[in-house]
């Protein structure tokens, strides 16, 4: 069982100052993922587990911070090595981010890490 | 054209033992073409619904010809397309198990070549198995929670992968269709290539719980085309039957029972064979059938040939 590991830094999310922004993540291809959601600058984690709506807090509370985000996924999948991963923000602009990719051998993992810069 | 067979068999040696993955005969399908189905060829008469591959390639054995196959759905990606999805709200996977293949045969005269297609109608777990699939569903979920693996940590969830492979087999209820189409030329020339046979069939298969039996029931039609212009009509058939089979990680074994009424003649034949699924290596299957085939002479089975799965992903005899 190997571990892919990806990583994406400074991506730019515009929220409102007044509006209360929420996350979502959602992993396709019938495959099975865990996330493990934090802000960069505090080791306590926000969530773990399955991501459905978090509560980020408004938009005033969080601009300037750094969300991290890291999702693994295991491939359950015997049709297909296909990683598909998307992180939606509620209230957020852009509201999703999609990312696609592969595995080499059924059963590996993907370890997609995010840093959400919110502006 | 034997060259070429001895290179896809150097591919397909080298892609089995660089891919090593600890894997059961549960897990390891390769379905046989519905071309080799349709004209005899295949080892087992009555193939159990299965998965199909994205992309994959079977070889019943050099000699014999091979088969190609795709699977359209999982050429992209589904983002919306949960596993919780799979097992719940799936009833009815038409789109995402349908099945293309082609393959090529020899006959003692000519070589034949068939395209093919099945799909997957109905698909339920029971609710027991699902209840079990979402309990191993979140067990994964939480071990995958983590910033960072330990060593402790893969362990337990290939165990747990493992596990949840094993419960994603056990599908309760299968409705399979398939068809499929044989031409072949007399001079081996494309331009002369002429339908001989085509058909369409239903398998269904059933796993009562706790039984350690599959039932998988077959119905059949087909009927050839062009084989004696003089006569002014062509053969039809209609097959049905029963295969049970027992499965072990290693092995799977089937019995099955077919009986074949051929229209033109008003008769009856039959089939029974015992058909060895035997894994010596992952994507790599040892299959045999023995016993009485159809015809009324000559009807001794002895069907001996490995199975070669070429993909990045897993195959399935289940």
């Amino acid at each position: 069982m190997a571990v892919k590991k990806v990583t994406k830094t400074d991506i730019p999310v515009k929220v409102n100052l007044d509006t209360t922004v929420l996350l979502t993540v959602t992993i396709g291809n019938a495959q099975i993922g865990g996330n493990v959601v934090r802000w960069k600058s505090n080791p306590n984690i926000l969530a773990k587990g399955e991501i459905k709506n978090l509560n980020l807090g408004l938009g005033v509370d969080i601009r300037g911070k750094i969300l991290k985000v890291t999702t693994n996924v295991l491939d359950v999948n015997e049709v297909t090595n296909g990683i598909v991963i998307v992180h939606y923000f509620h209230n957020g602009n852009p509201s999703s981010f999609t990312y696609e990719d592969r595995v080499e051998k059924d059963g590996d993992i993907l370890q997609l890490v995010t840093e959400y810069t919110f502006k | 054209m034997k060259k070429y067979a001895i290179f896809l068999l150097a591919i397909v040696t080298w892609h089995s033992i660089y891919a090593q993955n600890e894997i059961k005969i549960s897990e390891l399908s390769i379905p046989t073409s519905p071309g080799f189905v349709l004209a005899d060829k295949a080892p087992a008469s009555i193939e159990k619904p299965t998965t199909p591959k994205a992309f994959g390639v079977s070889l019943l054995n050099l000699r014999e010809g091979g088969a190609v196959e795709v699977t359209p759905y999982w050429l992209v990606n589904h983002p919306a397309y949960t596993f919780t999805d799979y097992f719940k709200k799936r009833k009815f996977p038409v789109l995402e198990t349908f099945n293309i293949s082609a393959a090529t045969f020899k006959t003692d005269t000519t070589s034949s070549v068939s395209m093919g297609f099945r799909t997957q109608i109905v698909r339920l777990y029971s609710k027991a198995a699902r209840e079990e699939l979402e309990a191993k569903r979140l067990e994964i979920v939480g071990l995958l929670s983590v910033e960072d693996f330990t060593p402790e940590a893969l362990e337990a969830i290939e165990k747990a992968r493992k596990e949840l492979s094993d419960l994603k087999s056990k599908i309760t209820f299968n409705f399979e269709i398939a068809a499929a189409i044989i031409g072949s030329s007399k001079n081996n020339s494309f331009k002369n290539l002429q339908s001989d046979k085509s058909g369409v069939w239903a398998n269904i298969r059933y796993r009562p719980k706790e039984c350690p039996l599959d039932f998988t029931a077959l119905a059949r039609y087909s009927w050839t085309n062009n084989t004696n212009p003089k006569v002014g009509s062509d053969s039809a058939f209609f097959d049905y039957g029963l295969s049970l089979s027992f499965q072990k990680p290693k092995y799977d074994l089937a019995l099955e029972f077919i009986n074949r009424y051929d229209f033109s003649i008003k008769s009856n034949t039959n089939r029974l064979a015992l058909v060895v699924n035997y894994m010596i290596y992952d994507n790599i299957v040892i299959v045999g059938s023995f016993g009485k085939n159809f015809d009324k002479v000559k009807n001794l089975l002895t069907v001996v040939g490995v199975k070669f799965g070429l993909s990045n992903d897993k195959a399935k005899i289940n």
